[in-house]
């Protein structure tokens, strides 16, 4: 009986586990630090530091090379609008020195992929 | 009594074919029906936007339609135009903006359609079908709202018909109701036919909006949402067209639970 047992659930497992296998798009913990989104299977961590802003980026769980991107944040605070161009760096990231994202504000950050046309946007609320 | 259950059999034969042959006469007179109310809406195709064409599970060649848009549009959440354009991307339309959208407008028109006696709809005016029982003028809406809104909607450019969703939040789950309002020419309008789920229910019965323009009705799916409005207005070229059919459709998607 025990066997029967054992071997019904051990099918289970076998069948539920591409399920979950498949699921798994993208992390959502952040690594650098900031707040993160998940967008279909492109995972967007944005980090608000004192001397500028990052955005790191991957794809279905692999590092994008930001090279081969452009990305740029659109801020809205209390109500003022601007648009900020980000810089390929090292790896995934994306950079703009000197750009402070004030508590509060709704920034989207816009991708654009490989074919120069493509866009994937992400929101996110500074807290 | 074989000849009796034989010629019995006989008359069921005669008579079930004819039952079916006209089942099949009504089912193409409600395909045909239901193919000439089609509609415009947004969806995500491959990550991008895209704007479709057709009525529930048929998403039909919207490329070759292109020339019948009249206009595309993004605008921001404080309702300010963001620059938006289609591109054909293989056999898709893309939209195309600068900035992230807080909601995409489109407008096609679907050109003047007369149904013959038979029941057959034709691209023409009534002054090219004398005997056309109906004649309309046919314009499609699509209004997306693609990012958190700050106010409701309000009457958006060239959207003659439009639903608005009366509170600013969406609901996030499927099953809770929702209050829309359906504008004509940017007012409230009664009578208009709403349907809670164009993709997934195209037969569904309408519902129609109260004289403040208004139906609650409940949020169909997790996902995409696809709500549709058709009014029939006045013609403004009545010698070809009795009357100006309007189809709008309000789309947005309920996210799903983290993965």
């Amino acid at each position: 009986m025990k066997t029967v047992l054992y071997s019904f659930v051990a099918l289970a497992l076998l069948v539920i586990s591409p399920f979950n296998t498949a699921q798994a798009h993208g992390g959502t913990q952040p690594e650098h630090g900031g707040v993160v989104q998940l967008v279909g299977d492109m995972t967007f961590e944005l980090v608000a530091r004192a001397d500028g802003v990052e955005l790191f980026v991957e794809d279905d769980g692999e590092e994008i090379t930001s090279a081969d991107f452009a990305a740029k944040l659109t801020i809205v605070n209390a109500g003022a609008k601007s648009d900020v161009a980000l810089t390929p760096a090292a790896g995934n990231k994306f950079e703009a020195k000197g750009v402070k994202i004030p508590s509060g504000a709704k920034v989207t950050a816009l991708l654009t992929l490989k074919d120069k046309q493509s866009k994937i946007a992400a929101n996110f609320t500074i807290k | 009594m074989n000849r009796s259950l034989s010629s019995t059999c006989m008359t069921r034969n005669s008579i079930i074919p004819r039952f079916f042959a006209a089942l099949a006469v009504i089912a193409c007179l409600l395909a045909m029906s239901a193919a000439h109310a089609h509609g415009i809406w947004f969806a995500q195709r491959a990550t991008q936007l895209a704007l479709l064409y057709g009525i529930g599970s048929d998403d039909l060649d919207s490329v070759k339609r292109l020339p019948l848009v009249e206009s595309i549009a993004g605008y921001d959440a404080d309702w300010k135009p963001i620059p938006t354009k289609l591109r054909v991307a293989g056999p898709l339309l893309l939209v195309d903006s600068e900035s992230q959208p807080t909601v995409v407008t489109a407008v096609l028109f679907n050109g003047i359609w007369s149904k013959t006696p038979e029941g057959e709809w034709l691209k023409k005016g009534r002054d090219e079908v004398p005997n056309a029982t109906t004649s309309e003028k046919n314009y499609k809406y699509a209004v997306r709202i693609l990012g958190p809104l700050s106010a409701p909607i309000p009457p958006l450019p060239g959207q003659t018909l439009q639903i608005t969703p009366v509170a600013a939040t969406l609901p996030d789950l499927m099953g809770k109701t929702m209050k829309v309002r359906v504008l004509f020419h940017g007012k409230p309008v009664g009578g208009a036919r709403v349907m809670w789920d164009w993709l997934n229910d195209p037969d569904g019965k309408p519902v129609k909006t109260a004289a403040d323009g208004t139906v609650t009705i409940k949020v169909r799916n997790q996902g995409l949402n696809v709500i549709t409005a058709i009014y029939d207005g006045p013609s403004d070229e009545p010698t070809k067209a009795t009357k100006m059919e309007h189809l709008a459709t309000l789309s947005f998607v309920l996210p799903h639970a983290p993965e």
